[in-house]
């Protein structure tokens, strides 16, 4: 069922970049990689696809894709994961860099061209450790010291000595009503 | 000699006290009062009719999204060096000369950024959430590092020009001048000065931390005003000098706007007696020192950009030398800077009247240059579009004229009920004065036995 | 200490069952590292953490953007769909500049926001009405922002649009209910800017313009999970960037944008955006 729903997506995408559609007419070709399954620890795998028609004779310069199956958007969807194309020896090399770590069943998909039709094969790789992972570097300086509400301090500061001067005034209101005060003539010179 | 201390005090006190009794302005004051008055709320109007319509009244748009308000905020707020400058720098250097001016250049400050504050405001696109940004401050914030240092400069000016005035206002007070509100104000601000030592001891100390203390403040101010476009990556703005720059640019329109107002208040209050043509020279000697540094900054920014030639830097360039805002440029650089350096440094120009016209020119020159600062490097396209246009409509011409009208109308109100003149600071002055000339002929001054303190009760 | 949100991440919203990407939000760990003080009921947001984008520890998807140059033909249809969704009346939150590359081929060139990691506009705003959601889209705050236009001047990239004047609000957008992640109806004084259809990627849908491209030049995709759709196909996202040889835009200034370009033509061969 989900190759079905793989062919079909492969046919309507192709069919919007304009690569011609496979017809019943056209030779069918088989699609085999080297290793069937993989385990994988986190570094980019490179998978070794070969392409053959019915006959078994190469198919040179065929688009070979890897899709993997994922949920994005809400949507279960094919993910294409790395691409390569044939060599005259009808081989190519597929490097892919797993994100998502598990049991992956990818398919690796030719989409037929130049009278060749579609084929694929499905790979199982197990991935035990992903090779990318998004940690994004944090900005600005790491110090637990550098931060911007330091700018505070200086002018928390200078607040306390207007206080102080306010203070400093209301004594000397104090000091004028001592002086003013009939009791010590001696204190005004 | 006394006498002639008594009288020469007593005609100092009559020169301050004057233009505050009630009725010293006759009908050219009111007029002038009322003129400014109405400019100013024209101003208001038309502020008003902008928070009606949205900033889309003015000539900005969203490739050139700040312009006249932006332009006058770092103008004024230049112009508010001056008090610290004459009133904190001065007086910690024991520059006696300042003595005079002490008290005009506090006000400046004080008026000054009454004005800075509002062209923010006028600026916003929301002013009724103002308080946002005490409400919710985000500390990274160049514009919360203004609210925080300007905060502390308009508080701690306010508190300087007050402490300065006490015993001032205990001369008001003790001559009975005004009316019976005028009179409790002067009583109650005065804080039961009689000049009894204790209260000098106090006074003092507290004046003297302020000097200390506003210094800091005041660099700050200017610091972090630059910040609002040095932490942003516009070419001509992404510049790791704009601290200093703006530092210095401050003092140099800051000193050309005391030597403006002081030739004016000179003029109308009749002080040629006590602001002299000594101080005109000295501060035009300042002015220079501080025109031929910002000179030399505004070389050194441009000069960096020109020879780097990075993605912007050529093109902005281009447009301040040869382009676009070439005439604006040339004309800071020449009239603003190259001229005024010149009449203040020759001596055949070292005159009241040439520092004044050197003074007016540098103010001219310092506001084109803020705007050559501000709108080629926010017209300068950051993408694939045209240059930025601004055609600054009747709405930013009013608040503009309002502002400065306001700067004029604050001073009309500060000098209409404290002094301009700083009495007690040139008693004070005399004091020292008197004390330094004992030293040196202790013979001869020794029979003017015991010239009264300054200090002591004058009623 | 309290530990009150100053400015959290958008609310959890959906519950969507169907989507097979966990929601887990982690509001407040994910955006208090250097916490926030209650002071006298009023918190102060020493987000500096603001600074920093989302954790590394969490599954929350972090959207980004890539757009293939090779395939843009300058229609201007998703400047249109997000003009039309967003009622946003003149203003072009994503923009289609007409350039040149470095081999001097004519290219178009969409640019919404960028999204950036380092985003300074996000640095500059006083009152915090510019900040990041969970998943790493920089939204504004309309009953936040004050109006000082601070952002417009500090984005490098020209992408924020003032309300100049009192918008046009038709019935769609009046009765709509505002949140940073639809920002409709606009209100007069405040700034907005394309935020990745925050709104769309909420309910598992692609952004308007992505949905909107004819060419399907437009790939939307989740850093984390690596993977990036342009409605077709699927792709994996670090194999997208590292074989079309993908890059940002004024990559030099730092800002770490999360909207990559493929070139248009031909390898290494970027824009240059004239000055």
């Amino acid at each position: 069922m989900r190759r079905l729903l793989a062919i079909a997506t492969f046919g309507f995408v192709f069919a919007a970049t304009g690569i011609a559609p496979a017809h019943a007419a056209d030779v069918k070709t088989s699609i085999t990689v080297d290793q069937d399954t993989a385990t994988v620890t986190g570094e980019p795998v490179e998978l070794h696809v070969q392409v053959r028609d019915a006959a078994g004779h190469p198919v040179a310069g065929a688009l070979v894709r890897l899709f993997v199956p994922v949920v994005f958007m809400g949507e279960q969807k094919n993910e294409i994961v790395g691409e390569g194309t044939t060599n005259t020896a009808g081989r190519a090399v597929i490097r892919f860099a797993p994100a998502q770590t598990g049991q992956l069943e990818g398919t690796l998909a030719f989409w037929g061209s130049h009278g060749y039709a579609a084929s694929e094969t499905t790979v199982s790789l197990d991935v035990q450790q992903a090779a990318y992972t998004y940690a994004p570097e944090p900005v600005g300086l790491q110090a637990w010291w550098a931060r911007s509400y330091l700018i505070l301090v200086p002018f928390v500061l200078t607040w306390m000595v207007f206080l102080l001067l306010l203070w400093l005034a209301v004594r000397v209101r104090r000091a004028g009503a001592a002086a003013s005060a009939p009791t010590d003539i001696a204190a005004t010179s | 000699m006394s006498a002639t201390l008594n009288y020469r005090r007593a005609r100092l006190q009559e020169r301050a006290e004057a233009p505050v009794r009630p009725g010293a302005w006759g009908v050219r004051g009111k007029l002038l009062v009322g003129g400014l008055a109405v400019v100013v709320a024209w101003g208001i109007f038309a502020w008003t009719w902008q928070v009606r319509k949205g900033l889309g009244v003015t000539g900005l748009n969203d490739h050139l999204s700040w312009g006249f308000y932006l332009t006058n905020f770092i103008f004024f707020a230049g112009i508010s060096m001056a008090g610290t400058l004459i009133s904190a720098i001065l007086r910690l250097t024991h520059a006696e000369w300042r003595r005079p001016i002490t008290r005009l250049a506090e006000m400046i400050t004080v008026a000054a950024l009454i004005v800075v504050a509002s062209m923010v405001v006028a600026d916003m696109g929301r002013p009724d959430r103002l308080q946002f940004v005490l409400l919710h401050p985000h500390m990274r914030s160049p514009i919360l590092w203004d609210v925080l240092s300007i905060g502390t400069y308009l508080a701690g000016s306010i508190l300087y020009l007050y402490l300065a005035l006490v015993p001032d206002l205990a001369i008001l007070r003790d001559a009975g001048v005004g009316g019976k509100l005028r009179r409790r104000l002067y009583s109650a601000l005065s804080l039961r000065w009689h000049g009894v030592p204790d209260q000098r001891r106090l006074l003092v100390r507290a004046i003297g931390v302020m000097a200390v203390v506003i210094v800091p403040v005041a660099v700050s101010v200017h610091s972090v005003v630059s910040w609002i476009f040095g932490m942003t990556l516009r070419s001509g703005w992404n510049s790791t000098i704009f601290g200093p720059y703006f530092v210095v640019g401050a003092a140099f329109s800051g000193i050309a706007g005391i030597v403006v107002v002081m030739a004016i208040f000179r003029r109308v209050y009749h002080l040629e007696e006590y602001i002299t043509e000594k101080h005109f020279r000295y501060l035009g000697s300042l002015m220079l020192v501080a025109g031929v540094m910002y000179a030399y900054f505004t070389l050194s920014e441009y000069a960096t950009v020109g020879y780097k030639m990075e993605v912007g830097g050529g093109s902005l360039l281009s447009a301040l030398l040869v382009g676009r805002y070439a005439p604006y440029f040339w004309f800071f650089a020449i009239f603003g800077t190259l001229v005024p350096i010149v009449l203040l440094a020759l001596p055949r120009t070292r005159t009241v009247k040439w520092i004044v016209t050197a003074a007016v020119l540098v103010n001219l020159g310092m506001w084109v240059k803020r705007f050559v600062i501000v709108i080629p490097s926010m017209a300068l396209p950051m993408m694939q579009y045209e240059w930025g246009t601004y055609r600054p409509t009747w709405v930013e011409w009013s608040i503009t004229a309002a502002g400065f009208a306001a700067f004029a109308l604050v001073f009309v109100f500060l000098a209409r009920i404290f002094p301009v003149i700083s009495v007690w600071e040139i008693e004070e002055g005399w004091e020292v004065e008197t004390a330094a000339a004992r030293r040196l002929l202790p013979s001869a001054v020794a029979s003017r036995a015991a010239a009264p303190s300054v200090m002591e009760e004058v009623s | 200490m309290n530990e009150q949100l100053e400015r959290d991440a958008a609310p959890d919203r959906t519950t969507d069952t169907q989507s097979g990407v966990s929601r887990r939000s982690f509001i407040g760990k994910v955006f208090i590292a250097a916490g926030a003080v209650t002071l006298g009921g009023k918190t102060v947001a020493f987000a500096d953490d603001a600074m920093s984008p989302t954790s590394a520890d969490s599954d929350v998807p972090q959207w980004a953007m890539v757009i293939d140059l090779a395939r843009c033909d300058g229609c201007k249809e998703c400047t249109k769909a997000c003009q039309e969704t967003h009622f946003t009346g003149d203003q072009e939150w994503i923009k289609v500049f007409e350039v040149q590359d470095e081999a001097g081929n004519t290219v178009f060139l969409p640019r919404p926001c960028m999204q950036c990691e380092n985003a300074p506009c996000l640095n500059v705003c006083p009152v915090g009405a510019t900040f990041r959601n969970e998943n790493g889209t920089v939204l504004v705050d309309h009953e936040r922002c004050i109006g000082c236009r601070f952002c417009v001047a500090a984005c490098p990239y020209d992408a924020r649009s003032f309300n100049w004047t009192e918008p046009v609000n038709p019935p769609g957008a009046t009765f709509a209910n505002y949140s940073p992640e639809f920002p409709v109806p606009h209100t007069k004084g405040t700034v907005d800017k394309c935020m990745f259809c925050a709104h769309n990627a909420m309910d598992g849908q692609l952004p308007e313009c992505a949905q909107a491209c004819s060419m399907s030049a437009i790939w939307f995709g989740d850093l984390k999970a690596d993977i990036a759709t342009n409605g077709l196909e699927t792709v994996q996202l670090s194999w997208l960037l590292t074989t079309r040889n993908a890059y940002r835009l004024k990559e030099e200034l730092g800002t770490r944008p999360r909207v990559w370009y493929l070139p248009g033509h031909g390898e290494g061969s970027k824009v240059v955006l004239p000055q």
